[in-house]
C-alpha cells in the first residue's frame, strides 16, 4: 500500500471562525500579490496558490480570474 | 416555610398574623437572581464561540457546494492550477431506481469518500439558494449561505457510511426524488497511511487523485 501525505490548508489564526469567506480572498490576493512582487514563475507562491485552491470554490475563482482579466477585479492587487 | 408553620399554627397562633411587606428584600431578591445568570453567560459566551475556533490543522479540505438539487464536491487540494480539481456531482438516486437494500431518497450516485480518523475541513456554501450540509452521525451541520463560505471540522472515528440530508428548504424538489443526500465512505487502505514518500516514488497526488478518481467512477453515475 503506498503512503500518500495529506496537507492542505493550515488554519489561519486571523480567521479564526466558522465564516472563510475573507480567508479564501486573502489568499487568492496574496498569491498575487506575490506573483506581481516575484515575478510569474516564483515557487514561492505555489504555496499561497494552494492554500487558496484547497479553499475557495472554483467558481469564485474563475470569476475572479475573469474580473483580473477584465481589469475590474475589487481587491488590492 | 418554618416561619408559615409557626404563623398558621392554631394552637400556638390562634389569630394568624397578616402577611406582612416586606419591599426591600423583594426587591433585592428579585435583582440577584437575575445578576446571577449575567456571571454565567459570560464564560458560556466565550465557550461557545469558542467552540466554532478550529484548533488543529486539518488535513484534506473538501468542498460542498449547494446547487437545486444535487451537490458538486471539489477536492482541490492537490491542484497544479485553477481547472484541475477533482470533482464530481452527487445526486440522490431516484424513488424507483434504487437498488435491493439501499436506503430511500438517501443514497447517492457519486458518494463523498473521506479518509477516517483525520481531521477534515468541509467548506460549505452554495451556488443558489441557502443550504445547509448536515450529517447527523458525525455531528454536523454547516449552513450554507450565498456569498459566504463557511467551514465545518469533522473527525471521522470509524469506518463506513454516514448519511446526511440538506437541512435548509430550498424549493420544491427539496425533500423529494432530486434532493441530495451527502455520504462520505471511508476507505481504510486508501486514506489511513500518512507518511511521506521516499524519493522515486511517483508524486502523490496524482495516485491520490487516480484512486479517488477510480473510487468514485466506479459508482457511476445514474441520472
Amino acid at each position: 500500500m503506498a503512503e500518500i501525505e495529506l496537507k492542505t490548508a493550515p488554519a489561519d489564526f486571523r480567521f479564526p471562525t466558522t465564516n472563510q469567506t475573507r480567508h479564501c480572498f486573502t489568499r487568492y490576493i496574496e498569491y498575487h500579490k506575490c506573483l506581481n512582487a516575484k515575478g510569474e514563475d516564483a515557487s514561492e507562491c505555489q504555496k499561497f496558490a494552494r492554500y487558496y485552491r484547497s479553499l475557495c470554490p472554483m467558481e469564485w475563482v474563475e470569476k475572479w480570474n475573469e474580473q483580473r482579466e477584465n481589469g475590474t477585479f475589487p481587491g488590492p492587487l | 416555610m418554618v416561619r408559615a408553620l409557626w404563623h398558621f399554627h392554631e394552637q400556638k397562633n390562634p389569630i394568624p398574623q397578616r402577611i406582612v411587606h416586606g419591599t426591600t428584600i423583594e426587591i433585592i431578591r428579585t435583582i440577584f437572581p437575575s445578576i446571577i445568570p449575567m456571571f454565567i453567560a459570560i464564560p458560556s459566551f466565550a465557550l461557545l464561540y469558542s467552540m466554532d475556533e478550529v484548533v488543529v490543522d486539518p488535513a484534506i479540505t473538501i468542498k460542498a457546494i449547494g446547487h437545486q438539487w444535487y451537490r458538486p464536491y471539489e477536492y482541490s487540494d492537490y491542484n497544479s492550477s485553477d481547472e484541475q480539481s477533482l470533482t464530481f456531482d452527487s445526486y440522490t438516486i431516484p424513488e424507483d431506481d434504487p437498488e435491493l437494500g439501499q436506503l430511500r431518497l438517501l443514497e447517492v450516485d457519486n458518494r463523498v469518500v473521506v479518509p477516517a480518523k483525520t481531521h477534515l475541513r468541509m467548506i460549505v456554501t452554495p451556488a443558489d439558494v441557502p443550504h445547509s450540509w448536515a450529517v447527523p452521525s458525525s455531528g454536523v451541520k454547516c449552513d450554507a449561505v450565498p456569498g459566504r463560505s463557511n467551514q465545518t471540522s469533522i473527525l471521522v472515528q470509524r469506518e463506513g457510511v454516514y448519511y446526511g440530508q440538506c437541512s435548509e428548504i430550498r424549493g420544491t424538489n427539496h425533500a423529494f426524488t432530486r434532493a441530495p443526500g451527502y455520504i462520505g465512505r471511508l476507505l481504510s487502505p486508501l486514506w489511513l497511511s500518512r507518511t511521506t514518500r521516499g524519493r522515486g516514488a511517483s508524486h502523490p497526488r496524482s495516485k491520490l487523485l487516480q484512486r479517488a478518481a477510480g473510487a468514485v467512477g466506479s459508482r457511476g453515475a445514474r441520472q
